[in-house]
C-alpha cells in the first residue's frame, strides 16, 4: 500500500485533534449547557470535515458529515432543542466519522468504512424536520469542484464566512516533525555539556569570564526553549474522556460528573503518549470500581452524581496528574482478604500491614476485587500495569483513599525523560549514576545505631532494618569488579517490581541532574544499565536500571519471602545455618538452611488432593506436601485455638530424598547462622535434638520422621530413608 | 580504486575503507562497562556524543605489541558511528586497486579470516583489509 498524500495525512490529523473538541462539546450539550459558543463550534468542525472531504473526493464521508451538519445547522439556528436522541446520534456520528477516517488510514479510500453510515444518516436526517434544499445544494456544490486548490474548497464551503474563525491564528502555527525536536534536544543538551566543561575547566580561578556568564545563560535558556517546543498539554489525552466517562457510566448504570483542572499543564510529547493508557485505566477504574451505583449513594447521603476528576499541575519541577473520585474509598480489609486469599501475602504478614502498605498491594500483578470480571474494566490488565507503565517513565503512583469518601490515584512524572535526577556513587573504583526516583533511603550499615551490620546468611548478604530483612546485592559483585562483598559501603535501599533491595556501593557522591544518553548497538542488550551520561569532569558515567539490576539477581520478590541462594555453600564448617520456624505450641523449631531451596506462600497455590495425600502443581512439577502440624498432633491440641487463628501458610522447599517436599509450617520467624554450642537429644517425637539458637531453646525438627508419616506417595518408596543432613548433592545422584 | 586508511595492530598493519572512518584521536579516558562483551573496552565522550570503544586486538586474536604508547582511536562513521576502534597507531590513506586484493596470508588463524576480505601488498608489507561488518557482528553475538 502507498503512503498517504501528506494532504490527506494532515486532514485526518486535523480532524482528530477536532473530532476530540466535538466530543466534549456534545456533552457539555448534552449536559444542558446552552452556550451557543458550543453549538458554533460543533458546526464549523463538522463543516469543515465536510468541506474538505468535497475537495479530497471522499463522498461518504462528506455526506454522513453533511448529514450531521444538516441536524446541527437545526440546533445551531434553534429550530430544534438538544434531545438525548439528538446528542446520541450526533456522538454517534462522530464515532462513525473516526471509523471511516482509520478507514481511509488504512486503505487510502473511504469506500468501505466498517460501519453501517446509511442507517445513521437516515436517523440524523430524521430528527432534522425540515429538509434544507440550500444546506443539501452547497454540500454537492463542493463535491462537484473536485481536487483543486486548498483554500478555494475550504472557504468555499463556509458561504457565510464563520469558517475562517476556525482557522484563526493558524500563521503563527508550524507543523514540525518531531524528529526535527529530537535532534535539537540532543544539541542543546550536548551544548549543555560543553558549558558544564567549560565552566569546570574555569572553576580554578578566581572570577568567571564575561562572556562564560553570558554563554551559560543563553545554554539554559536555549534548553529550556527546545524542551518546550515538544511539550504538550495534557489535555490533548483528556480530550476523549468526557466521552469515554458518558459511556461508562451509562453502560454500568451510574451517574458521573466529570472535572477536569489544569489541563493546559505541559509535558514532553513522548511522556504523553505514554501516559496516555494508565491515565484511560485510572479513569475506568474509578467509574467502575470507585464510583457507587446511584441508590448505595442515596443510601450514604451523598449526591446522586458521583464526582470524578482529573487535575494536573506542575509541582517541583515534575508534573502532578490526580485522578479523584468520591466514591466508597478502598476498602482495605476487602483488599487484604483479598490479597491473602490470592496468596500475595500472608495472614501473618498482613495482620502488621500499615493502611498505608494495604494501599499498595492494589498495585500488585494479579490482584482485583471484584468478583466478576466486568466488561469495562476486568481485563485482566490491573493496576500493576498502571505502575509499571508510570515507573518506566521515572514517575511513580499514589493512591490516598478515605472509607465512605473517595479515592485519588496521584501520578508523578518528570517533565521530560531526558534529563533526570540521579545518585553518584561509587564502586570498586568505578562511577556510576542511579535514578533518584528507584532510591528509598540509604543506610551506612557501620554506623553505631543500624545494628548487627551486614549479616551472610548462607553466603548472601542481609541488612536487617526496621524488623525486616532486607536482600543486599553487592553492585560490585553484581557487576563482576570484585569478588567479595564490600565491607565498609553504604546500602542504597532501592524499589522495584514493588519490592526493596539493598544495593551496596562503596560511597555515595552527590545528586546530580543529567542528560541521558543511549548506549549504542553494542551495548543496548545490557539490562543493567539505563543509558549513559557526561559529568561535569567529561568522563562518562553509567545509568543503573534499579528494575533491570533486581531481575538480573532474581530479586524480584513477589512470592519469595527470603530468598535462599542454593549453589552457596556454607563458608566455615562450624557454622550452621538454620530456618527457624513457630511450633504449634509457640515455641521455636527449625530446619537447616542448607536444604531449603525456596520459601514461598502455600496460598499462592492450589492444593490437589491424590489418594490420602496433597500435592501442588509446583515449576511444572509435583510437589508433594507435608503438613507438618498435622503431624505433631498431640502438641498442636494444647494451643489449638492460637493455631487455627494462625493457620499455616509457610511452604518450605525442602530438598529431600532425591527430590523435593514441600514442607507446610507455621510463621517463619528468622534465619540464623551461628554456631551451635548448646545441643541435646529429645526424646519427643518428630524432634531431633533441641538446639540454642539466637539465646532461645529451639528444637530441631526430624525432616525425616515427619515425611515418613505423611508418606506422600509421588515420593517414591525408600528414598526418603536418605540421611537429610547430609551435606552437599552428591550423594542424591544413587 | 578504493582509499584505504590504515594502522598497525600489534604486528600487522589493517585497513578500512576512508568512508567508514570519521576521524581518528588519541584514546583517552575510556569508562568501562562491567558485564559488556569482553572486546567492548568502554565508553568515551566525544564532544557530547558517548561512543562505544571496542579493542580490535583481541577480536582478530592479535597481541598489542605497543600497549605502553597512547593508542589510537578510529571513530567510525555511518551505521556505525557511536564506535570506535583501538588501534596502536595509524598510518596513511592508501589507494588500492579492487583487483589487487589477494587471499588473506595462509598464517593467519582460521578463526579470523572470515573477519578479513582480504590482503594488499604494498612496499613494508601487506595490509589486511578488514570486514567491519563482520568484526561487530562477531562482537555483538558475544557476551560475558
Amino acid at each position: 500500500m502507498g503512503e498517504l498524500d501528506p494532504i490527506v495525512r494532515e486532514f485526518l490529523a486535523e480532524s482528530q485533534e477536532n473530532l476530540e473538541q466535538v466530543d466534549r462539546d456534545l456533552v457539555n450539550l448534552e449536559g444542558g449547557s446552552t452556550d451557543q459558543g458550543l453549538l458554533d463550534r460543533v458546526f464549523r468542525a463538522i463543516h469543515t470535515i465536510k468541506g474538505t472531504c468535497g475537495f479530497l473526493g471522499f463522498g461518504r464521508l462528506e455526506a454522513l458529515s453533511h448529514a450531521g451538519e444538516s441536524l446541527l445547522g437545526h440546533l445551531r439556528d434553534r429550530k430544534r432543542k438538544v434531545t438525548p436522541d439528538i446528542s446520541a446520534a450526533l456522538m454517534e456520528m462522530v464515532d462513525a466519522l473516526r471509523s471511516v477516517m482509520q478507514a481511509i488510514e488504512r486503505t487510502g479510500s473511504d469506500e468501505r468504512p466498517g460501519v453501517d453510515l446509511d442507517g445513521l444518516m437516515q436517523r440524523l436526517t430524521d430528527l432534522a424536520p425540515v429538509e434544507d434544499p440550500g444546506e443539501a445544494g452547497r454540500g454537492g456544490g463542493i463535491a462537484g469542484e473536485g481536487v483543486g486548490s486548498g483554500s478555494g474548497s475550504r472557504s468555499g464551503g463556509g458561504a457565510e464566512g464563520k469558517v475562517a474563525v476556525v482557522k484563526e491564528g493558524a500563521d503563527s502555527f508550524v507543523r514540525v516533525d518531531v524528529r526535527v525536536l529530537d535532534r535539537l534536544m540532543d544539541l542543546a543538551g550536548e551544548l549543555v555539556l560543553v558549558r558544564n566543561q567549560l565552566v569546570g575547566r574555569e572553576n580554578g580561578s578566581r572570577e568567571r569570564s564575561p562572556s562564560l556568564q553570558q554563554l551559560d545563560g543563553i545554554v539554559g535558556e536555549l534548553q529550556d526553549a527546545v524542551m518546550r517546543t515538544r511539550l504538550q498539554p495534557v489535555s490533548r489525552i483528556w480530550g476523549r474522556f468526557p466521552r469515554l466517562v458518558r459511556d461508562l457510566a451509562a453502560a454500568c448504570g451510574k451517574m458521573v460528573k466529570l472535572q477536569m483542572e489544569g489541563g493546559s499543564t505541559e509535558l514532553d510529547r513522548s511522556l504523553i503518549e505514554a501516559i496516555r493508557d494508565p491515565l484511560t485505566h485510572l479513569v475506568r477504574n474509578a467509574v467502575d470500581h470507585g464510583i457507587e451505583a446511584p441508590d448505595c449513594r442515596l443510601s450514604a447521603g451523598k449526591p446522586l452524581e458521583g464526582l470524578l476528576w482529573l487535575r494536573a499541575y506542575h509541582e517541583a519541577g515534575k508534573v502532578v496528574i490526580e485522578v479523584g473520585d468520591d466514591g466508597a474509598g478502598i476498602d482495605t480489609e476487602a483488599v487484604l482478604e483479598r490479597a491473602v486469599e490470592r496468596g500475595l501475602v500472608s495472614p501473618d504478614a498482613a495482620r502488621t500491614m500499615g493502611p498505608g502498605e494495604i494501599e499498595q498491594l492494589i498495585f500488585r500483578p494479579g490482584f482485583t476485587t471484584t468478583e466478576t470480571v466486568s466488561h469495562l474494566s476486568g481485563r485482566g490488565v490491573g493496576l500493576d500495569v498502571v505502575r509499571t507503565n508510570i515507573e518506566r517513565l521515572n514517575g511513580h503512583v499514589e493512591v490516598e483513599t478515605t472509607p465512605g469518601e473517595g479515592t485519588v490515584f496521584r501520578l508523578t512524572i518528570p517533565l521530560t525523560l531526558a534529563i533526570l535526577q540521579v545518585v553518584v556513587v561509587e564502586c570498586a573504583g568505578q562511577r556510576f549514576t542511579i535514578p533518584q526516583v528507584a532510591i528509598c533511603e540509604m543506610i551506612r550499615p557501620g554506623a553505631a545505631d543500624s545494628g548487627p551490620g551486614i549479616e551472610m546468611v548462607h553466603g548472601a548478604p542481609v541488612f536487617r532494618v526496621r524488623g525486616r530483612l532486607l536482600t543486599l546485592v553487592d553492585l560490585g559483585v553484581e557487576l563482576g569488579l570484585r569478588e567479595e562483598v564490600g565491607d565498609d559501603g553504604v546500602i542504597v535501599v532501592a524499589e522495584a517490581d514493588g519490592g526493596e533491595y539493598g544495593l551496596i556501593v562503596d560511597r555515595v557522591f552527590d545528586t546530580q541532574e543529567i542528560v541521558v544518553k543511549p548506549l549504542g548497538r553494542l551495548l543496548e542488550h545490557l539490562s543493567v544499565y539505563a543509558g549513559a551520561t557526561i559529568m561535569g569532569d567529561g568522563r562518562v558515567a553509567l545509568i543503573l536500571d534499579v528494575p533491570g539490576l533486581a531481575q538480573r539477581t532474581n530479586l524480584s520478590s513477589e512470592e519469595t519471602v527470603v530468598p535462599v541462594p542454593r549453589e552457596a555453600e556454607s563458608v566455615e564448617e562450624d557454622l550452621e545455618s538454620w530456618l527457624v520456624f513457630r511450633s504449634p505450641d509457640n515455641g521455636r523449631m527449625a530446619v537447616p538452611l542448607h536444604q531449603v531451596v525456596r520459601l514461598e506462600h502455600l496460598p499462592g497455590h492450589t492444593v490437589e488432593h491424590l489418594g490420602g495425600s496433597r500435592a501442588i502443581q509446583y515449576r511444572g512439577d509435583m510437589l508433594p506436601l507435608v503438613f507438618v502440624f498435622d503431624h505433631l498432633e498431640e502438641r498442636r491440641k494444647v494451643r489449638r485455638v492460637e493455631h487455627d487463628g494462625e493457620r499455616a501458610q509457610n511452604l518450605v522447599v525442602y530438598e529431600h530424598g532425591g527430590g523435593t517436599v514441600g514442607l507446610v509450617v507455621g510463621r517463619v520467624l528468622d534465619i540464623v547462622k551461628q554456631t551451635v554450642a548448646v545441643r541435646r537429644p529429645s526424646s519427643r517425637e518428630g524432634i531431633v535434638e533441641c538446639a540454642v539458637i539466637r539465646d532461645r531453646l529451639t528444637e530441631i525438627l526430624d525432616v525425616d520422621w515427619v515425611v515418613r508419616a505423611a508418606d506422600p506417595p509421588v515420593l517414591g518408596p525408600p528414598s526418603h530413608l536418605l540421611v537429610v543432613h547430609d551435606e552437599g548433592g552428591d550423594q542424591w545422584s544413587s | 580504486m578504493e582509499q584505504l586508511t590504515t594502522f598497525r595492530l600489534g604486528s600487522h598493519w589493517c585497513g578500512i575503507p576512508l568512508e567508514t572512518v570519521q576521524e581518528a584521536v588519541v584514546a583517552g579516558e575510556v569508562t568501562p562497562v562491567p558485564l559488556s562483551p569482553p572486546e567492548v573496552v568502554g565508553l568515551i565522550n566525544l564532544r557530547g556524543r558517548i561512543i562505544t570503544v571496542v579493542d580490535l586486538a583481541p577480536v582478530l586474536h592479535l597481541e598489542t605489541a605497543e600497549s605502553g604508547g597512547a593508542r589510537m582511536q578510529v571513530v567510525l562513521d555511518g551505521t556505525w558511528r557511536d564506535v570506535s576502534l583501538l588501534v596502536d597507531r595509524m598510518d596513511d590513506v592508501i589507494t588500492v586497486e579492487e583487483e589487487n586484493l589477494e587471499p588473506p596470508p595462509e598464517t593467519l588463524d582460521e578463526g579470523i579470516r572470515n573477519l578479513i576480505t582480504g590482503a594488499f601488498e604494498r612496499p613494508g608489507g601487506i595490509v589486511l583489509s578488514l570486514d567491519l561488518e563482520q568484526i561487530l557482528a562477531s562482537v555483538l553475538g558475544r557476551d560475558r
